[in-house]
């Protein structure tokens, strides 16, 4: 049993912020709820108000401004993490977010930088019902200038915080709920369990899964987050039941939009699903599956389908929830139900 | 009876991580003994024993456990631990690390189960699929074939009997260089020639020409090595030209129009090719352009077969008119990710390809399997199996098992059906009493059939069966139904008994035969 | 202390700007609208006087254009901003109400600006520059739930926050009897910040009040509420003024500019005056004469 098997999400990400806290003087962290001993909802920064007094505050109940005072203080050179309960709460800093944080570089001439990171969990499951259990990050995809980065379990977790806090650039870092308590499972050998995985991009890398090592494939499966793990047993039984060979891009970052590892899948693939956590109307897949037809409409023998949570509220009760939010048996019917897939 | 639960304190955690059983299953432990280490992500907690006893464990360290779950027992005395020993959570459902992570795919696992394979055998990263299973199985043929065939480049030859001469190191038939420079030069005037002149010529400068081969006219065969046994026949307009060698069985013929080009041919015995025939096309000169008809195999007018890689057709096998085998494909750049495939073909022994039918590259059709007309096969069929549609898929079996008695009622309905064809044609058939073995007679010949040829029958006469045990007498014949054998001989009522059986499927050696017969 | 003639020069400069802008708008020169700072001149000059521009933040808001010339004296880059010109503070690219120059920014989302004030406050006092961050808000803003927020953070985490309320009365066209109810310095008060309100229109009582707060803020480190009682003569923006012209007259009888110009000798008035529409006339000619701005080429 190695160290490395058995390090959870939440323990990568509260290791990367020790090492950033340590390593820069310049980061703070603001955030509801999150000194020591209770170090926040999902435990993220235990351990750092006790090593950092000083740059780690808990603050009010109020996001809207809070949203404001970490744009203030990245436009004077610091690097604040604002660390946002639940990410349903969004909706209340979007002033800020808008009209503030992705606005000053730009309508000030380049004059300044706001680097900012907001971390927040997104996503349900838990039976946490209408108000936080969300998936709101598609609400950011339509404000230009920011950077949205939504990593999966098995990304290099600490990599991307650091990254994202070295970005001078506004970075809203997506966790996913149920995330946090899984095994951050980073590719071993080029493997994650029997899929080969190959890496895109520098700073906020996409992951691309295989069956068969590359070689063939009969669609590709664009997801992030905590949608992987989901998409990762769909593809497991189209295989094992099937032999239907897909392979998975999960993205780290959704925007500015990242399609060349889409489109290199795709590429062999000639077939694209889309799976997202949030609703269908007006989502992530959309835009991937608008840009994909432009770009690549030579290479698809299908047209794009799209996996998503019902355009509805996410209700409490389990049996209720699990009808509202996408499943693996949705991945597999949307890939069965492509044209040209042999079974 | 005590439990031990990983208790839920927070409404954000949900799994735990058992860390380390600090005890061993079944040991006995204290009350307030730490008995495992579990992490959550608030915590690593060391969990106490709630009392003394027996630990049954219910899960392996280094698993995630939701919290709320019991993880272990403790069995207070005798009577608990048999009732844990003896209940549904028994150490053998234990949940263990990497339990369920089947990594075959239930393809692989019915096709390992068929044939008796043991999946543990497949030492590969990544997920086992029907593929490898296959693979595996005809690596074991192969370990299991006599000898390897170098110039085959590790194309299995399992189910494929190879034509007779098949053979990477013969030595005859080797011609005089310069008069392959000849033929190479001026193949015109050789085509001028005649069958008898050509024969000649050939033989002189080396090659093996058999009797009564023949070349029709215009025809032209160049290659280092040349065989022809005898009674070879080729069409008008025939060119055979083969880099290394070309060798060709007896009796072997084909119409007019045969293109023959590639490495090495080697063309069984008794093969029948059609009209306008054509072996080679694109890559031909390639070092792996390696062709073998196996005997008595059928290859239909304007059948072609690409060959740039191996191309093993076994013995028997039917390639239907216009059927299509291709070794490789053509298009655009591999760089721009188009497909660009080189891969042998193989036709197992009896393998029947239907009409028009294509076998892309890399495809191996399984002995006795039926590709059927018009059909695109781009993966392997099994053997025995009936493949249908583009792309070819398995809908069924090629053939199924006869009883005894069904297998006598068809060989009897033969007898029938002569007689009934001989009658139409107004050839005055006439029934014999009722008797074993049973018949008619026609043209003063008593056409008979019996289920086992034992004992003489008056001559002349042509006696069908399913098994000749006996020599005929003179100016008797017997066709052998299930050997395909011929004994004896006779005149045109044989002919025409064996013509009938031709139209059943039922050939006999040594062919090919043509039906030139009055009495059909 | 700062004599009353530079304080006057600045006065009538920003009035001589703004109201050279609304001659340039009815001309079609300018981009968008704007919105004067008319009338309110005595404010901005007399709280920005106590600030440093190499260490003190402003962040100001939609009526900025005061506040921009006091704290960086650009007119060049703020006319050449507001007429869509390449030399403007932004390139064009922010208009009258998106400027930044410096420790200079702001931004036209009323009470936007409050918590990023607040924000800039808590970094600069990670960084230890002693700087105070001042934010304009006006009676409008008072109706934005971020603002009390932001007082609430402000006097939690003891910010170098100076929070200066222009009330001119009007919420656009609203009077602020319909807007806001109670009183304007208590809302501070019960945050425990520090408040001051003041009903003048006299740029040394205002210079006086705005440098005990500043002063304050510097010796303890916390936030101040100033609350300066004003008015502005011209409309919101463009055109939408509906207010009865009796009570603009009995303002204007309180013109900041007279009740200081009264105060100075009318030929070292009037050489200032010559001196600011001098400078202005260079100003408009060069802000003319400059290229507009245009998209860069992909």
């Amino acid at each position: 049993m190695t160290p490395t098997q058995h390090r959870r999400c939440v323990q990568v990400l509260n290791e990367a912020l020790h090492e950033l806290f340590t390593a820069r003087d310049d980061v703070h962290l603001l955030g509801e709820d999150v000194l020591d001993p209770y170090g926040g909802a999902f435990k993220v920064t235990q351990g750092l108000s006790d090593a950092f007094p000083e740059r780690v505050l808990t603050t009010p109940i109020s996001e809207a401004s809070l949203f404001g005072v970490a744009a203030g203080m990245a436009l004077r050179g610091r690097r604040p993490i604002l660390e946002i309960m639940f990410g349903d709460f969004i909706a209340l800093g979007f002033d800020q977010i808008v009209n503030g944080i992705a606005k000053f570089r730009e309508m000030y001439d380049d004059q300044v930088t706001v680097p900012l990171v907001v971390r927040t969990p997104m996503g349900g499951r838990r039976g946490y019902g209408p108000t936080h259990s969300q998936s709101l990050e598609k609400l950011l995809l339509g404000v230009p200038n920011v950077v949205i980065v939504a990593p999966s379990e098995c990304h290099d977790l600490g990599a991307l915080l650091v990254a994202a806090v070295e970005d001078d650039r506004p970075v809203f870092l997506i966790e996913n709920k149920l995330m946090y308590g899984r095994p951050n499972r980073r590719p071993e050998d080029g493997h994650v369990g029997e899929l080969a995985v190959r890496e895109m991009g520098d700073r906020y890398p996409a992951l691309t899964f295989s069956g068969t090592d590359f070689t063939e494939g009969s669609a590709t499966i664009v997801t992030y987050g905590g949608m992987l793990p989901i998409v990762l047993d769909a593809v497991t039984e189209l295989i094992l039941e099937h032999e239907v060979f897909c392979e998975v891009v999960a993205l780290s970052q959704l925007l500015p939009l990242e399609l060349d590892p889409v489109l290199e899948s795709v590429a062999r693939t000639g077939a694209l699903v889309t799976a997202e956590e949030g609703t269908l109307i007006g989502g992530f897949g959309a835009e991937i599956a608008a840009r994909v037809q432009e770009l690549a409409w030579g290479e698809l023998r299908a047209p794009v389908r799209r996996v998503a949570a019902r355009d509805g509220i996410i209700p409490s009760a389990r049996p209720l929830e699990d009808a509202m939010l996408p499943s693996a048996q949705d991945v597999v019917e949307a890939v069965a139900a492509l044209e040209g897939v042999r079974s | 009876m005590l439990e031990i639960v990983l208790t839920r304190e927070d409404a954000n955690t949900e799994f735990a991580l058992l860390a380390e059983w600090l005890v061993a299953d079944r040991a006995e432990v204290e009350q307030g003994q730490p008995v495992c280490v579990v992490e959550t992500t608030k915590a690593t907690v060391e969990v106490e024993a709630p009392g003394a006893g027996t630990i049954v464990q219910l899960y392996e360290d280094g698993v995630e456990v939701e919290l709320g779950k019991v993880v272990a027992r403790i069995a207070e005395s005798a009577e608990d631990l048999a009732s844990l020993e003896s209940g549904a959570e028994a150490a053998s459902t234990k949940p263990k690390r990497g339990d369920g992570e089947r990594k075959a795919t239930r393809k692989a696992v019915e096709l390992a189960e068929r044939h008796g394979v043991d999946l543990s055998e497949i030492d590969k990263r990544g997920f086992v699929t029907e593929k490898d299973v296959e693979a595996l199985i005809a690596r074991r043929a192969a370990d299991a074939a006599p000898s390897e065939r170098p110039l085959l480049a590790g194309v299995s030859t399992q189910g494929v009997t190879l034509p007779a001469r098949f053979d990477a190191d013969g030595d005859d038939g080797l011609l005089e260089p310069s008069f392959l420079e000849y033929l190479r030069t001026d193949p015109a005037s050789f085509r001028a020639l005649g069958s008898e002149e050509k024969c000649r010529l050939l033989r002189e400068n080396g090659a093996s020409i058999g009797d009564g081969v023949l070349l029709g006219d215009g025809s032209l065969v160049a290659a280092p090595r040349i065989v022809l046994e005898d009674g070879v026949e080729l069409g008008a307009n025939a060119t055979i030209l083969c880099e290394e060698v070309v060798a060709i069985g007896s009796l072997t013929r084909f119409g007019p129009g045969l293109e023959l080009l590639c490495r090495r041919a080697f063309v069984g015995a008794g093969v029948w090719g059609g009209r306008s025939v054509r072996f080679g096309g694109g890559g031909h000169r390639d070092p792996w352009a390696v062709l073998a008809v196996g005997d008595l195999a059928f290859v239909g007018d304007e059948t072609f077969v690409n060959v740039c890689r191996p191309v093993l057709i076994g013995r028997e096998v039917f390639l239907t008119m216009r059927s299509l085998i291709v070794t490789h494909n053509i298009g655009h750049s591999v760089l721009e990710g188009f497909e660009n495939r080189f891969a042998p073909v193989v036709l197992e022994d009896r393998a029947q390809v239907g009409l028009g039918a294509v076998i892309y590259a890399g495809c191996r059709i399984g002995a006795e399997a039926i590709v059927a007309s018009g059909s695109y096969v781009t993966a392997d069929i099994a053997p025995g199996a009936f493949a249908i549609g583009v792309p070819a898929k398995v809908t069924g079996s090629s053939s199924h098992a006869l009883s005894p008695a069904r297998r006598v009622e068809l060989a009897s309905r033969i007898l029938d059906d002569l007689h009934e064809l001989l009658a139409l044609g107004g050839h005055e058939p006439t029934a014999l009493e009722e008797g074993d073995p049973r018949g008619f007679e026609v043209e003063g010949v008593r056409v008979l059939f019996t289920p086992s040829f034992r004992e003489a029958v008056p001559s002349p006469a042509v006696v069908l069966t399913l098994a000749a045990l006996a020599e005929p007498s003179e100016g008797v014949a017997v066709l052998d139904l299930v050997a395909r054998r011929v004994l004896g001989s006779g005149g045109e009522v044989l002919e025409a008994a064996r013509e009938l059986c031709r139209k059943r499927g039922i050939r006999f050696e040594p062919g090919p035969w043509r039906y030139r017969g009055r009495l059909l | 202390m700062t004599p009353l003639t530079t304080l006057y020069e600045r006065m009538y400069f920003i009035r001589r700007f703004e109201e050279t802008l609304l001659d340039l708008f009815s001309q079609g020169k300018l981009v968008g609208t704007t919105h004067t700072y008319i009338g309110q001149e005595a404010n901005g000059v007399g709280v920005i006087d106590h600030l440093d521009p190499e260490r003190d933040v402003v962040f100001s808001n939609h009526r900025c254009h005061g506040h921009y010339l006091a704290f960086t004296d650009d007119a060049f880059g703020l006319l050449s901003e507001v007429m869509g010109r390449a030399t403007g503070v932004c390139g064009g690219k922010g208009g009258s109400q998106h400027l930044c120059r410096g420790n200079f920014y702001s931004n036209g989302v009323l009470g936007s600006i409050v918590p990023v004030a607040t924000g800039i406050a808590l970094a600069e006092k990670a960084k230890g520059t002693g700087a105070v961050s001042t934010v304009f808000l006006g009676d409008g803003t008072l109706g934005e739930g971020v603002t009390y927020e932001s007082l609430n953070i402000a006097s939690l985490w003891t910010l170098p926050v100076l929070f200066v309320v222009e009330n001119n009365h009007y919420a656009q066209s609203t009077p602020v009897e319909l807007e806001l109810a109670g009183s304007i310095p208590a809302r501070a008060e019960a945050f425990g910040v520090e408040a001051k309100a003041l009903d003048t229109t006299d740029v040394t009582e205002v210079h006086e009040a705005a440098g005990r707060a500043v002063a304050r803020i510097r010796e303890t480190g916390a936030p101040f509420f100033l609350v300066l009682d004003t008015y502005r003569f011209s409309p919101h923006s463009k055109g939408d003024d509906n207010r009865d012209p009796a009570e603009i007259e009995e303002r204007r009888q309180r013109d900041p500019l007279l009740v200081a110009g009264a105060r100075l000798e009318d030929d070292e008035r009037r050489a200032l005056e010559d001196a600011c529409e001098r400078r202005l006339a260079e100003v408009v000619e060069a802000a003319e004469a400059a290229p507009l701005a245009a998209p860069e080429a992909a």
